[in-house]
């Protein structure tokens, strides 16, 4: 008999009968035939568990194995493994389901994209009664956020060779042996898939990590911050790995930077004025002395490009500030906010090129650090910042396109909103960030000739991230790198029109969709389209659909 | 000595003011920063109840769009 397309594989253990049944029937109820599953019973000393794997088995697509003593998820896993044979595998726990037309939907993905070697999928809740709950619509892969959050989780699908070439399953990892594996196959893949269908259905039992929490897995929390550390030490990211001291599923990367490499702070100003917490200050000399006083990296350049409007009081003031770390470069064109940028970067040595605006405030004195420990990844393009308005609500938390033009996500929340699924408090890849505050390494930035002249006001940072998201590089924005942003909350955001044209047609094939938002989501939340898709999925109508496609 | 004396008292005075210029500037500060948190979730449920309004109002979009496919329909058919 050929080799399956899919190989199912589920570690078993004391499963409830109910459930149990439930899972096996969601396999048996595939549209698509293709498949094997592979069950491994971990030991379980309740008789029910035996006798529905052995009727289970009756059907010749069904291989089980009995351990002879208990053994663990990762034992029993990889056992599950051994026994596989198909082309890919499917990771489905014992106490899940599979949506009726999740293989059939992943052939079609894999078929239209060979190169594919991880695949996963949207998923929600159900609870003991069946009632579903939570669905989780997910961006498109993020390899920045799958170091913060396991966002990927169910269903996840696996080149079987790739699997094997890794090892299986590390019984260091128990617990999160699931994020693990895929950490390690990520690393190596020519590619990785997203379809934003919610073809999983995670049950939420009290032992269960979806519904139990940390209390029903504590030690599965700690797994994972090893699993990605172990990571970040494998793949070169200068970072230490720590647990969200609230949210158990969110992680956090802090620097362990090996070098101090040169950055040069670039400083577009016109030398004006604001109120900022009720004094009139000039904003730049207000931004520079936050700089210099809280910033605990000490290998760095301030480059101001200054207006002729700069007076030389103020001048003197910011070199009291800063010292010899500044310098001063007249731009004396008519205002173009790309040439500045460009003009500052020409003036500047540094390796790794920070574009700061003159009217925001460090908060996080290790700004600089967390900056550069994306920045000096080779594949990461630009690295961007939570920024704050000056009341403390998000003024910036990612850029997200809709219908091919861009808007700051959650523009105006509180500052203590999390986000859909923590997206604010976790680190995710997006096509851009603002250049309020953004670093980038030199080298990339050379290679894409800077920022573009011909976006003198808005969009030049929009379109500086999607040239490098054309040269291949990624775009992250990092929530633990937290500015003030003394932009004025009512300040028009109107853009012209040819303005809008020419951020379409020169990006519209990259930007529109979005891949870091899911179809399901409007600017950033569940929308209606959300609401009507679930039903959908929930109801027989993809079923039918599948049968009579067949 | 009395103008060293009225000096040195202005100077205290001014620094009594300052301080007090401060502590009024902290205590605004501290309550924008609660009516920002104010503020923000008054643009999350905006943003929330947009969302709703166009969900209360896909019916009858629907019924438009049906009624559009209809009319559509029958002008054709009658040529």
């Amino acid at each position: 008999m050929a080799d399956p397309r899919f190989s199912i594989v589920t570690p078993v253990y004391e499963t409830p009968a109910e459930v149990l049944r439930a899972m096996l029937e969601s396999v048996r109820r595939q549209t698509m035939p293709d498949w094997e599953l592979c069950l491994v019973d971990d030991a379980s000393a309740e008789p029910h568990v035996r006798e529905m794997l052995e009727e289970a088995a009756r059907d010749a697509r069904v291989k089980m194995r009995r351990r002879a003593e208990n053994g663990g998820i990762v034992a029993a896993s990889n056992d599950a493994l051994e026994l596989a044979r198909g082309e890919f595998v499917v990771l489905l726990d014992h106490d899940d389901e599979l949506h009726p037309t999740a293989l059939a939907a992943v052939d079609a993905e894999l078929r239209r994209n060979p190169e594919v070697d991880y695949l996963y999928t949207d998923e929600d809740k159900v609870d003991a009664g069946g009632r579903h709950e939570g669905p989780f619509f997910k961006p498109g892969w993020s390899p920045e956020r799958m170091r913060t959050q396991m966002y990927t989780c169910h269903l996840s699908v696996l080149r079987r060779s790739l699997v094997e070439e890794v090892g299986g399953f590390d019984p260091e990892f128990e617990g999160s042996q699931d994020w693990d594996l895929v950490l390690r196959v990520t690393e190596r893949a020519r590619a990785v898939a997203h379809i934003p269908r919610v073809l999983y259905h995670w049950r939420t039992l009290e032992t269960s990590a979806a519904g139990g929490g940390e209390a029903a897995k504590p030690y599965a929390f700690e797994a994972g911050r090893r699993a990605v550390q172990a990571h970040c030490d494998r793949t070169g990211v200068q970072a230490r790995v720590e647990r969200d001291p609230v949210d158990a599923g969110v992680y956090h990367l802090e620097p362990a930077l090996r070098g101090k490499p040169p950055v040069s702070i670039v400083i577009p100003t016109g030398g004006r004025r604001r109120e900022i917490r009720y004094e009139e200050v000039p904003v730049v000399e207000h931004c520079v002395r936050s700089v210099v006083e809280r910033s605990t990296y000490e290998n760095y350049e301030i480059v101001c490009v200054a207006d002729a409007s700069v007076d030389d009081g103020l001048i003197g003031r910011l070199r009291d500030i800063a010292g010899d770390r500044l310098q001063v470069v007249p731009y004396e064109e008519p205002f173009n906010y790309s040439a500045k940028v460009n003009l500052g970067s020409e003036h500047s040595s540094g390796e790794h090129l920070l574009q700061l605006n003159d009217d925001m405030e460090v908060i996080r004195p290790d700004w600089i650090e967390r900056l550069l420990m994306y920045s000096t990844i080779p594949e990461v393009g630009a690295v961007g910042a939570r920024l704050l308005f000056e009341d403390g609500r998000l003024q910036h938390a990612g850029v997200i396109f809709q219908n091919g033009l861009p808007g700051h996500v959650y523009r105006g929340f509180p500052g203590s909103f999390k986000g859909y699924s923590n997206s604010v408090l976790v680190a995710q890849n997006y096509l851009a960030v603002t250049a309020a505050c953004l670093m980038t390494a030199r080298e990339h930035f050379d290679r894409a000739g800077g920022f573009s002249v011909d976006l003198p006001n808005n969009y030049n940072d929009v379109d500086y991230c999607l040239k490098m998201r054309s040269l291949g590089l990624r775009v992250v924005y990092d929530p633990d790198t937290i500015l003030y942003h003394f932009e004025s909350v009512s300040r028009s955001m109107e853009v012209a029109e040819w303005e809008k044209e020419l951020l379409v047609e020169r990006w519209g094939a990259l930007s529109d969709p979005d891949p870091y938002s899911n179809p399901n989501l409007r600017e950033g939340s569940p929308g209606i389209r959300a609401g009507l898709h679930w039903a959908y999925q929930l109801s027989p109508l993809p079923r039918l659909a599948g049968r009579l496609r067949r | 000595m009395g103008a060293e004396g009225n000096q040195s008292t202005l100077l205290a005075e001014l620094e009594e003011s300052r301080r007090e210029v401060d502590r009024l500037r902290a205590l605004l500060v501290a309550k924008d920063e609660e009516l920002g948190e104010a503020r923000g979730r008054v643009t999350q449920l905006e943003a929330s109840s947009l969302r709703l309004a166009h969900l209360v109002a896909l019916p009858l979009r629907l019924v438009g769009r049906l009624l559009h496919v209809a009319r559509t329909g029958l002008s054709k058919l009658r040529g």
